[in-house]
């Protein structure tokens, strides 16, 4: 709707003059930056779509053939008898000893860098020094995990020579990945939480821990809960490491299929284990097609399963928490 | 030591500062005018401060601070930016502990006890002296749990006590009858005027002695102004407040004193160190000051 | 920021508005001290010219009085002026008002032109009341001094330093019994009245004085003045 003018004739001059002027040029690089931009995010996108269509592809053939045996099944030399139980309980209880070991220790080092720490050369040096081991590679945390948690402590268990390669070792390497991580995501959360609110909470009378309680921690939920969220997806997504660490490659003993018992069944801690990201790297390199397509494939869906319910999760409980945030 | 002086015949509202009142010109210059307010010489002393300088690390920010707040009254602090007024008000109740290397040097005392001695407690000073900030900063909860934080911290439990607390602050607030009904639901959602004042209803919840406000309008309409001004004159019989204005007229309706603060270059370091020029009543401030320096800011003659 | 020796000065535009203010009420204290020039003249030579003069003077001087209210309220409006500054416009509306009185009673000295042969014929009393004129004129001329350059020294003089007119005043009554004849009444009421106005006029100077002290000063006290 075209705006009404007003004035005498002698104005339509200015007002033709000025319509003029407002109308401006088209602007050619913005139009070609936003284009640009476009074919970014769909190059992205076409590449995701076609890594997942490739591995629905190949993988949901063999949940339709045999879905509650692949789950059940235990690694085997068989393409068509193969399973992935074992691998996921060991995916579990490293994911487990994440949330268990890795989320208390990094959120605790993080309240207390951000929260009680003298800002000194001591305090930097330590922050630095954990971005650092943040980029650290994870082949040497494997490395370092073989070294303590496996030659030194024996893999927690009684066993002797490669019987110390165990689940419990492996959960507390990977947790020892991702605890740098966890600590920086949790203090840039804490960072971001508006020093207002803190204030408003001193103000009244409250201890510095009952700032951090009531106001800081629960203000920074979200960005705390994000990182650990996909603190987990990662660790349970590293293969590199257990390949030192010992993850079993061919057969591992012990099958009892998968269920609630088998499950948590927290035996499995000291015995050898095998997680989902070796066998789909050892599956791949199998010569057979039903290995190295199909299997594989299917093990990388379960995977992808896994990380969308550990995202979804994280969705879901940020929201509860950023909601509580604003009005 | 001054001469008795004629009482005002009308209810002692505590604006009227003017012989409006058809009471007896004081024959005396000494007399000065009269209010029929008490004389402030016999209230007790709350806060005295004397020969202060406030540093951060090695830099003053502040220096020269002499005056003394008294009870149930209402002191302001005006000044150009930088001047120190806020550094000051949060000396008042540690906030400035905050502030990694902010430390006051010389005579601060709460009712005679040096509130930077080495056995006080802040948080025990944060629960008798109580602030509002500049910009409303109520917490991500409930109307109901902004309030109730305070005296929970303080041990309040049982449900009845606690109602009984929210809807006392929130009265004296002046804003129980605009939220009584939804008090469940999240403070972030009222307007700017009404999360100020629930935020000094949060600051009387733990019923402090003293109320600290730093520019608690600066932020809000003059509508919502005028109500936190109304409000401030009501809860004095009940509280000292001390409130840091950028406007001068605000400082001259509201407050009994005033003490005005300035800028000084320190020439070798050429940065500004606030001074306090002057500190008197406030009808004396703003009809005759003592010191250039305050007559040519409150005539807005020099910046 | 380097250091600054002065801080800048604001609100120019108000303080030059105020300065504008003192300039006019002057500009309206002239044209009173002209009419009171007028008022000499006439109670000694009865020009009777100069009542019309000075009507039509007290005419613009009772406009000018209205229009100077008027930018004084407005300053207050618009402005909020605090301290020195309030005072000086609360001060300079007050002041008006005393030139205005001062400009009335004038108006009812120079009425009396017509009579002047006959009340210069009364003698000694009409001397008198000519020296109080003078007097209180003079009186005036100081007042209009001390608000021109806004002067305490001056202004002090005028609040405390009044002359006393009672001794002038028994005087002229001792004068006046002698006055005989059918117009001895009317003659000595007419003195009477030019010798009270002229007290008037001098009281008026006083009360600008003061008025003027406390602008300056800002001590309430003498605000006594003007509360008889």
């Amino acid at each position: 709707m075209a705006l009404t003018t007003i004035g005498s004739s002698s104005d339509t001059a200015i007002q033709g003059r000025v319509a003029e002027a407002l109308e401006g040029d088209t602007d050619v690089k913005g139009r070609l930056f936003e284009a640009a931009l476009i074919a970014c995010l769909l190059v992205s996108l076409a590449v995701l779509a076609l890594l997942v269509g490739k591995v629905l592809g190949d993988g949901l053939p063999v949940f339709a053939d045999r879905g509650a045996d692949f789950l059940d099944g235990s690694l085997s030399s068989q393409p068509d008898r193969a399973g992935i139980s074992q691998a996921i309980i060991g995916s579990f209880w490293i994911a487990t000893s994440v949330v268990v070991i890795a989320l208390p220790l990094g959120v605790g080092a993080a309240i207390y860098l951000e929260e009680y720490a003298p800002r000194n050369r001591l305090t930097a040096f330590i922050e630095i020094n954990t971005r650092n081991l943040a980029g650290v590679p994870s082949i040497v945390y494997g490395l370092l995990g073989l070294a303590i948690f496996v030659e030194y402590f024996d893999g927690f268990s009684g066993n002797q020579g490669v019987n110390r390669r165990t689940l419990a070792a492996a959960g507390l390497t990977l947790a020892a990945l991702v605890l740098p991580v966890i600590i920086i995501t949790t203090q840039e959360a804490i960072r971001a939480v508006p020093q207002a609110l803190r204030e408003g909470a001193y103000g009244v009378g409250a201890t510095r821990w009952e700032v951090i309680r009531s106001q800081v921690l629960p203000y920074a939920a979200p960005g705390i809960l994000t990182g650990a969220l996909l603190s987990i997806a990662r660790a349970v997504g590293e293969a590199a490491p257990l390949i030192v660490l010992g993850a079993v490659t061919g057969l591992l003993g012990g099958g009892t299929g998968l269920s609630a018992s088998s499950l948590l069944d927290p035996s499995s801690l000291t015995e050898r284990f095998t997680a989902l990201p070796i066998t789909v790297a050892t599956w791949a390199k199998r010569p057979e097609q039903e290995f190295n397509v199909d299997d594989a494939a299917a093990a990388i869906v379960a995977m992808l399963v896994f990380v969308l319910l550990v995202n979804s999760i994280a969705i879901v409980l940020r929201n509860r928490f950023e909601r509580k945030r604003s009005a | 030591m001054t001469e008795p002086v004629a009482p005002a015949t009308t209810a002692a509202s505590p604006r009227s500062t003017t012989a409006t009142a058809p009471a007896p010109v004081p024959r005396t210059a000494a007399a000065g005018l009269s209010t029929g307010a008490p004389d402030p010489s016999q209230l007790p002393v709350v806060f005295e401060v004397r020969d202060l300088s406030v540093y951060y690390g090695s830099f003053r920010a502040v220096r020269d601070v002499d005056l003394d707040v008294r009870q149930h009254e209402i002191t302001a602090f005006i000044g150009p930016s930088g001047c120190g007024k806020t550094t000051m008000l949060r000396c008042f109740n540690r906030m400035n502990d905050l502030i990694p290397g902010a430390h006051p040097e010389g005579t601060l005392n709460y009712h005679g006890v040096a509130l930077y001695g080495p056995k006080v407690d802040p948080v025990e000073v944060r629960r008798r002296i109580g602030m509002v900030f500049q910009k409303p900063n109520p917490f991500p909860k409930s109307i109901y749990d902004n309030v109730a934080y305070g005296p929970r911290l303080l041990g309040t439990k049982k449900r009845a006590d606690v109602d009984a607390v929210i809807e006392e602050s929130l009265t004296k607030a002046a804003l129980w009858d605009e939220v009584k009904d939804r008090l469940k639901e999240s403070a972030m959602g009222l307007s700017g005027g009404q999360q100020q004042r629930l935020c000094i209803a949060r600051a009387v919840a733990t019923k402090p002695e003293v109320l600290l406000m730093d520019e608690p309008c600066s932020a809000l309409d003059p509508i919502a102004t005028a109500r936190i001004e109304d409000l401030m004159q009501e809860i004095k019989t009940e509280f000292t407040i001390v409130i840091v204005t950028h406007n001068m007229q605000q400082a001259a309706r509201v407050s009994d004193a005033t003490a005005f603060y300035s800028t000084d270059v320190n020439p070798e370091s050429d940065r500004r160190t606030g001074v306090l020029v002057e500190f008197d009543r406030t009808e004396t401030i703003f009809s005759n000051p003592s010191d250039e320096r305050t007559e040519n800011y409150i005539t807005g003659r020099f910046g | 920021m380097a250091s600054d020796p002065m801080p800048s000065p604001l609100r120019t535009v108000f303080h030059d508005e105020l300065d504008q203010l003192r300039l006019q009420v002057e500009v309206m204290g002239i044209r009173v001290d002209q009419n009171l020039e007028r008022l000499r003249r006439a109670l000694r030579e009865g020009d009777e010219q100069l009542v019309g003069e000075a009507l039509a003077a007290d005419d613009e001087i009772d406009d000018m009085h209205l229009s100077l209210l008027e930018r004084c309220y407005g300053l207050l409006n618009r402005e909020a002026p605090v301290a020195s500054d309030l005072r000086f416009v609360l001060s300079a509306v007050r002041i008006l008002s005393e030139f205005e009185r001062i400009g009335d009673l004038a108006l009812r000295g120079i009425k009396l032109a017509p009579q002047a042969d006959d009340l210069a014929a009364t003698g000694a009393a009409w001397d008198l009341v000519l020296t109080l004129v003078d007097v209180a004129v003079e009186q005036y001329r100081t007042a209009l001094r001390a608000w021109s350059a806004q002067d305490l020294g001056l202004a002090t003089d005028l609040a405390t330093n009044r002359p006393s007119f009672a001794s002038y005043h028994e005087r002229m009554i001792v004068e006046m019994r002698h006055f005989e004849g059918p117009e001895a009444v009317p003659l000595a009421m007419a003195v009477y009245a030019a010798g009270h106005a002229a007290d008037r006029i001098a009281d008026h100077a006083a009360i600008i004085g003061a008025r003027l002290r406390y602008l300056i000063t800002g001590e309430a006290a003498h605000l006594a003045a003007e509360v008889r």
